[in-house]
């Protein structure tokens, strides 16, 4: 919202050596964010009076010429289109710097020195609405011939003088957060921030009667007015004011009331409309005037809408109506609806002669979702929604009679005035503890300086039983705002100021904090995973599409789904971590050619409770480059990541089980499931199955294999504690054996077979090297194990190794192997 | 015989000094003082000596064989210590040579500076909490004290799940903030109460540069029977001047949410001019940093906390903004995005 401080000047006085951008900063930590301090000479920067000296065609296009313009320190080159400059013509130029509006529509723009048809143009000769000034008195003239324009006539013109100075422009306007008004229904108008402002300040406020004119009792015909306003549904509308003026003349609104309005950015109309714009943005009530004759009966409704009906809002847009929006109808036509945005059946045209003026309030939340429903975000819904103070009503309309009668001095009341007020709010009073509001605040607040501070906010102060106060809240507050004590908490505390407020620690006792096991495991995961495995951690949405899902091979049934979804890549929440991370390997293998990533993060699953269960899975992914790699296996990469995770984590293992995934993402038979020795499942890896290879176009030459750690399940086992074993005192034999076998026999057979040989010596059989092909019996394998033999108590002889060896080669023997 | 072993000595201490190398000098010392060598030789020879000769030929060996000895000891220490001062003058070794490159692994930026913020807190006495992502409308707005209907709904605009609904939780919703753990954990721990929750948050709102539908933020929550304003201030001002290592202060501003009243804005000094003003704070010295407030009477009692007794305040800042402060990135997307090539610099 704009504020123009001129405007504030009018209501409050504010302390001569403060500046602008002291009293946003100010209000800033006091009441509402202040996001901007704009001064109107800042926005007339580079703009200045030039005299033409030169004319001439411009070469290359009829309609333009090439002015050589007098600007004070020097004459420039200017190519201007506008038929009426002549030589010696005294002109506002815009140069380059200055921000300007090509023609009078769209943003400001940034003047540049450029080129016009192949001549050198170093700034513009402006039209008035250009700049942001009334229009010339002759309509036909295309830019404004200075000497002779209404506000600069009278002044001896000389090129060079800034605009800004010459036509006084001494206001600053301040941009106010919208949002940090939220709960402020009371400082929607200049009015508003004039009295938070005397707050403040400790100034003065000049009452809203006293500032400015108001229609006066004889003013107002004691003949009953002849409007018939029914409000049938009556939580719409807590207080509606009304009434008709004659002899209206529509027109174009003086130079003051648009200038009010262009300052804080409201376009002007014509002179009705603006009025009603000027006392939103003065007092903050929102007003609709109707052209009389167009509504045709003087006897409305207020209520909801009935089904079928319907309305062409003044920006000409059709809307049906549901029967939850409040509207006002003459029994014909919907005329408006209600706190949101009138009809242009009933607008204001120039043909209006008479009008009916509207100041109500209207019930926040029907307002609310009226708006939303129709997609109509006016300023009035603004201010409506925020609950406004109905005391206002009747004041904006005898500030907007005023008003008319001053801009059309014909017009009169047609008679009296309606006052329908069905909800007047009782006054609040709170009782309020000053110990506990100091408590709360943590800083000396004494029980006078709350006292000074809630007067001067407008709140009556009365001394209360056990050292309380009573505190009786202003009507402008009392709408939603404050309510409680610490509502009365946060006044004292902004205005005693925020920044007065120590900055103590609190005096706890010393507590070791709860330890959230989930948590630490996952941080710990991290630290093994990127720190001593090699791997990336990636950060994946907690949605995919339909067409991933479909890709993954994973079923539709199981997936919960946003109702409203902001792509359709995200319209399904993820029971796989798989899928994000197939779309990073898609994405990185442009780049990369063999990398390991992996995710941390939640899948939801749908269960027969309400809420669904959100488990914590490790995911992760090896991508070999095959060409690079061409021996790589990376499930055995995946197999030996998980394992040397899970012993590091200290998880309670079983061994590997072959179990074939429910989940067709992964190969049906290169796959393996680790289970706790509770069975539940802990961990997999697998090869990817070739189908979702092909579905996320990820064919050529690498290899990926995932695995999955259920991170969930694993902080609920009871993990291991690492235990010392003795570093062995007597040296061992290394050995290492080939043995042929047939293909198809898991290697882990053969492993057992050589440590049951002679268990109490045989400390170890490790596979270093298996090999199929030349040499080698096509049904059978080779592998290569490294044999460790020891003992804890003796040192071994020859004789230990040929027994070994013996025991082994029988082992062996009994399951179809051969010693190479 | 004599003769002989003087020509020997001769010939020997020749050509020790014209060795070059401590593997020619051991060369020569096998050649003449070995078990083959020539010594041993004339040694054999010693036989076929006259007896009375013996013992002064004998002698005059021993001798030779010792002199010899101590040329070769000379010798090899003039050897070695060349050789070490070869060694040490060697200066063709190109130490710019780049250093072996090993391949690590990344932790990603907002984990790393999610687990230094839950280090500080939890220093402080404040438990990490969790809560599920998917949230009811009951835990992320109504107990919280945003009614239906309120205009605050509009400020986190919200993914609803389909088809489902509950009595007392309404619809399902991917929760817009972190603030339902506050009620999760007052109903689970009751008060006293000192928490943060980090975590992931979701907000129906198009995408940009600057906003993203999912990104964390890390929510605190104090409560006790005596706990003020002011210590927001002081544990704030504690927390983000361990956070980025230098003094930092902070301010408060009104600000409004509805589950805390006062509700604040609080300001932290800008990171790059320490409130002097700069052309990044927009020359106020200050950078938005996070909304705070007392817990509202309401919220408190939504958790099953008597607001006569108890107080407190909350807290709610972005831990993917305070990423992308820390480490000057400028697109929030990249911080989802899964590209090793932005990933691998962390």
């Amino acid at each position: 919202m704009k504020i123009s401080l001129n405007w504030l000047k009018k209501f409050v006085e504010i302390p001569e050596n403060v500046t602008a951008q002291e009293l946003a900063h100010l209000f800033t930590i006091r009441a509402a964010e202040v996001e901007g301090v704009l001064s109107e000479g800042e926005l007339l920067r580079n703009i200045v009076v030039g005299q033409i000296t030169s004319l001439a065609q411009h070469p290359n296009a009829d309609k333009l010429r090439v002015t050589q313009t007098n600007v004070g320190k020097e004459t420039l080159q200017i190519v201007c289109g506008a038929k009426n400059i002549k030589e010696g013509m005294f002109v506002v130029v815009a140069l380059p710097g200055s921000q300007v509006r090509w023609h009078g529509e769209g943003d400001l723009i940034t003047l540049e020195k450029t080129q016009l048809r192949g001549i050198d143009s170093h700034g513009m000769i402006c039209g008035a609405d250009e700049v942001g000034l009334p229009p010339p008195s002759n309509p036909a003239d295309d830019v404004p011939d200075l000497a002779t324009y209404e506000l600069t006539k009278d002044y001896v013109l000389e090129p060079g003088m800034p605009l800004a100075a010459l036509l006084n422009k001494n206001d600053v306007i301040l941009e106010i957060d919208n949002k940090s008004l939220t709960h402020r229904p009371d400082l929607w108008g200049h009015y508003g921030i004039a009295r938070e402002m005397a707050a403040i300040y400790n100034t003065k406020l000049k009452p809203y009667e006293k500032a400015v004119s108001l229609a006066k009792e004889k003013d107002i015909p004691t003949a009953q007015s002849p409007l018939n306003i029914t409000i049938i549904d009556k939580e719409i509308c807590p207080r509606f004011t009304s009434c008709i003026i004659k002899n209206i003349k529509v027109k174009e609104s003086p130079e003051w009331l648009k200038q009010d309005l262009i300052k804080v950015g409201v376009r002007p109309v014509n002179n009705i409309v603006d009025i009603t714009n000027h006392v939103m943005l003065g007092l903050g009530q929102p007003m609709h005037a109707y052209d009389r004759k167009m509504v045709e009966t003087d006897t409305l409704e207020v209520r909801y809408a009935k089904k079928g009906e319907f309305i062409e809002t003044i920006d000409h847009k059709h809307h049906n109506l549901s029967e939850e929006d409040p509207i006002i109808t003459n029994g014909k036509h919907v005329l408006t609806i209600a706190g949101v945005m009138g009809g242009a059946y009933s607008e204001i045209s120039e043909h209006t002669t008479e009008i009916i003026l509207e100041s109500a309030n209207w019930q926040p939340a029907v307002v609310r979702k009226a708006s939303q429903r129709n997609g109509l975000r006016t300023e009035a819904v603004q201010r409506f929604e925020k609950s406004i103070d109905s005391e206002m009503a009747i004041t904006g309309l005898l500030r907007a009679i005023a008003l008319v009668k001053k801009l059309c001095p014909k017009a009169e009341l047609e008679g009296g005035l309606i006052d329908d007020y069905s909800e007047k709010v009782a006054t609040k009073v709170i009782v309020v503890r000053p110990e506990r509001i100091q408590q709360k605040i943590g800083a000396i607040v004494t029980t006078n300086e709350m006292k000074d501070i809630l007067k001067r906010l407008g709140f009556g102060v009365a001394s209360a039983p056990n050292k309380s106060l009573s505190i009786t809240v202003p009507s402008w507050r009392a709408t939603k705002d404050i309510a409680t004590e610490d509502d009365i908490v946060e006044e004292v505390a902004r205005m005693h100021g925020y920044e007065n407020i120590p900055t103590p620690l609190p005096t706890l006792p010393t507590k070791l904090p709860e330890e959230n096991i989930l948590r630490t495991l996952e941080h710990k995961s991290r630290a093994i995973l990127s720190g001593l495995l090699n791997m990336n951690e990636v950060y994946n949405y907690s949605f995919y599409s339909g067409a991933d899902l479909t890709n993954a091979l994973l079923p539709n049934e199981l997936h919960l789904k946003p109702q409203n979804f902001l792509s359709t890549d995200q319209t399904h929440l993820r029971i796989s971590l798989v899928p994000n991370l197939l779309k990073n390997i898609h994405d990185n293998l442009r780049f990369k050619k063999s990398f390991n990533i992996y995710e941390i993060g939640h899948t939801y699953n749908e269960e027969h409770e309400f809420f669904p269960r959100e488990d914590v899975w490790i995911t992760g992914a090896i991508v070999t480059n095959t060409t690079e790699n061409p021996n790589a296996i990376p499930l055995l990469d995946a197999k030996g990541i998980t394992e040397n995770f899970l012993q590091n984590i200290g998880a309670p293992t079983q061994e590997w089980k072959k179990v074939v995934s429910t989940l067709q993402l992964a190969h049906p038979h290169n796959s393996l499931t680790m289970f706790s020795p509770a069975e539940n499942l802990i961990a997999r890896c697998y090869d990817l199955n070739p189908l979702i290879t092909k579905n996320f176009d990820l064919e050529g030459p690498h290899k990926i294999a995932i695995f999955e750690l259920n991170l969930s399940q694993l902080s609920q086992e009871k993990l291991l504690e690492r235990k010392y074993h003795p570093i062995p005192r007597h040296p061992g034999i290394e050995f290492d054996l080939a043995i042929l076998i047939d293909k198809k026999t898991p290697s882990i057979q053969l492993k057992k077979a050589i440590e049951n040989a002679m268990p109490e010596l045989i400390q170890s059989a490790t596979l270093f090297d298996q090999y199929e092909g030349q040499n080698v019996d096509p049904a059978k394998k080779s592998l290569a194990y490294r044999i460790l033999l020891q003992s804890p108590d003796r040192t071994l002889t020859d004789d230990d190794l040929t027994k070994a060896q013996k025991a082994i080669t029988e082992n062996i023997t009994a399951i179809g192997g051969s010693i190479r | 015989m004599k003769d002989l072993i003087l020509q020997l000595v001769k010939e020997a201490t020749l050509e020790i000094n014209n060795t070059t190398t401590p593997a020619q000098l051991e060369e020569l010392r096998i050649k003449y003082l070995g078990r083959k060598g020539s010594f041993t030789n004339v040694m054999q020879n010693l036989k076929s000596v006259p007896n009375e000769e013996k013992p002064a030929i004998g002698q005059a060996l021993n001798a030779a064989k010792n002199e010899l000895e101590q040329h070769l000891t000379t010798k090899q220490k003039t050897l070695e210590e060349e050789v070490l001062k070869q060694q040490l003058s060697d200066d063709s070794f190109d130490t710019t040579r780049p250093g072996t490159h090993y391949e690590t692994g990344h932790i990603h930026p907002l984990s790393q500076v999610q687990k230094e913020v839950e280090e500080i807190f939890s220093q402080m006495g404040f438990a990490i909490q969790d809560g599920p992502e998917i949230e009811s409308e009951y835990y992320n707005f109504e107990a919280l004290n945003v009614p239906k209907d309120h205009p605050a709904r509009d400020m986190q605009d919200t993914f609803f799940l389909a088809d489902k609904s509950h009595d007392h939780h309404g619809r399902m919703v991917l929760r817009t903030q972190t603030s339902p753990v506050q009620i999760r954990t007052m109903e689970k721990f009751g008060a006293p109460l000192r928490v943060i929750v980090p975590g992931r948050v979701f907000r129906y709102e198009a995408t940009d540069a600057s906003h993203d539908s999912t990104f964390y933020q890390v929510e605190g929550l104090l409560i006790d029977k005596n706990i003020s304003l002011a210590n927001l201030k002081g544990v704030m001002t504690e927390f983000l001047t361990r956070l980025f290592k230098k003094e930092t202060k902070v301010r408060f501003r009104p600000g409004y949410f509805p589950f805390v009243e006062p509700g604040i804005e609080l300001d932290m000094w800008c990171l790059l001019c320490s409130g002097m003003g700069c052309r990044v704070c927009k020359h106020t010295g200050w950078m938005e940093f996070m909304g705070a407030g007392m817990v509202h009477a309401n919220v408190l009692k939504a958790g099953g906390i008597d607001p006569e007794v108890y107080q407190g305040w909350a807290f709610g800042f972005g831990l993917t903004r305070l990423v992308m402060m820390k480490y000057g990135i400028d697109d929030i997307r990249l911080l989802m995005g899964g590209d090793l090539r932005f990933l691998e610099q962390f």
